[in-house]
């Protein structure tokens, strides 16, 4: 008998959200890394709410699609999207330049409302599904969740060297904790 | 502040959730939307001087 990857549309729509959240994660690391710029507060907590949804989802992927974890992920969806409406408000007076550079002539924070609308009606949508058959152990799917894994790790990483263990900088232009660990272990 | 804290609880959980502690991994994810709302409390009422 051939063993699919997608043996039903509730599991093939949980990994394709959560490889958009892994895109979407990667692509804030390539703005940070090769654009070198750094995240706000705010952008943190955007980025936290995405890492929540795709926890969400990790916990479908692994133990089995469960009304609890859809719920989650549409709380931290909601949370995301308070805090990316938030910064969009900040910005939204005629005349602001807006915070930081643009992705397609929308700024990363109204990119970041528009994936957490797309995700909460993606996560209402697969609730609407029958559940079966979402648990996976294909390689696609373990490896999205290691890749996931992974970018989290590198945002808690990140965050240390930008922040260190005190607040962060409103616009942030240096990495505080890495300055921090240099001048404290003279490397 | 400590901001990378829902980073790590996040991160555990998910290692919890790799090794199939469906409990564990709610029970901190729980904690990790926590941290995030009031986080975002803080960093709107306090630091940014804006009333919600």
């Amino acid at each position: 008998m051939i063993k699919h990857d997608f043996p039903s549309l509730a599991a093939l729509g949980n990994q394709l959200a959560l490889a958009a959240i892994i895109g979407m994660l990667s692509y804030a690391f390539i703005d940070q890394l090769y654009f070198g710029e750094l995240p706000c507060p705010l952008c943190l907590m955007q980025r936290m709410g995405f890492v929540i949804i795709g926890f969400a989802l990790v916990l479908n992927i692994r133990c089995g699609a469960r009304s609890a974890h859809y719920g989650w992920g549409i709380i931290g969806g909601l949370a995301g999207m308070m805090v990316s409406l938030r910064q969009v408000l900040l910005h939204v007076l005629p005349g602001d330049k807006g915070f930081g550079a643009t992705f397609l002539e929308l700024h990363f924070y109204t990119w970041a409302f528009v994936g957490y609308v797309g995700l909460i009606a993606g996560l209402a949508i697969l609730l609407m599904l029958p559940n079966r058959d979402v648990r996976s152990r294909s390689l696609f799917a373990n490896s999205l969740v290691i890749l996931f894994i992974v970018i989290v790790f590198a945002n808690l990483a990140s965050t240390l060297l930008e922040c260190g263990i005190g607040p962060c900088a409103d616009d942030p232009v240096k990495y505080e904790g890495w300055i921090w660990l240099r001048t404290r272990f003279g490397f | 502040m400590y901001m990378f804290l829902p980073f790590l609880t996040a991160f555990i959980g998910l290692v919890l959730v790799w090794f199939e502690k469906r409990l564990a991994g709610l029970v901190v994810l729980a904690i990790t939307v926590a941290i995030l709302m009031f986080w975002f409390r803080v960093h709107a009422t306090d630091h940014l001087n804006i009333s919600l």
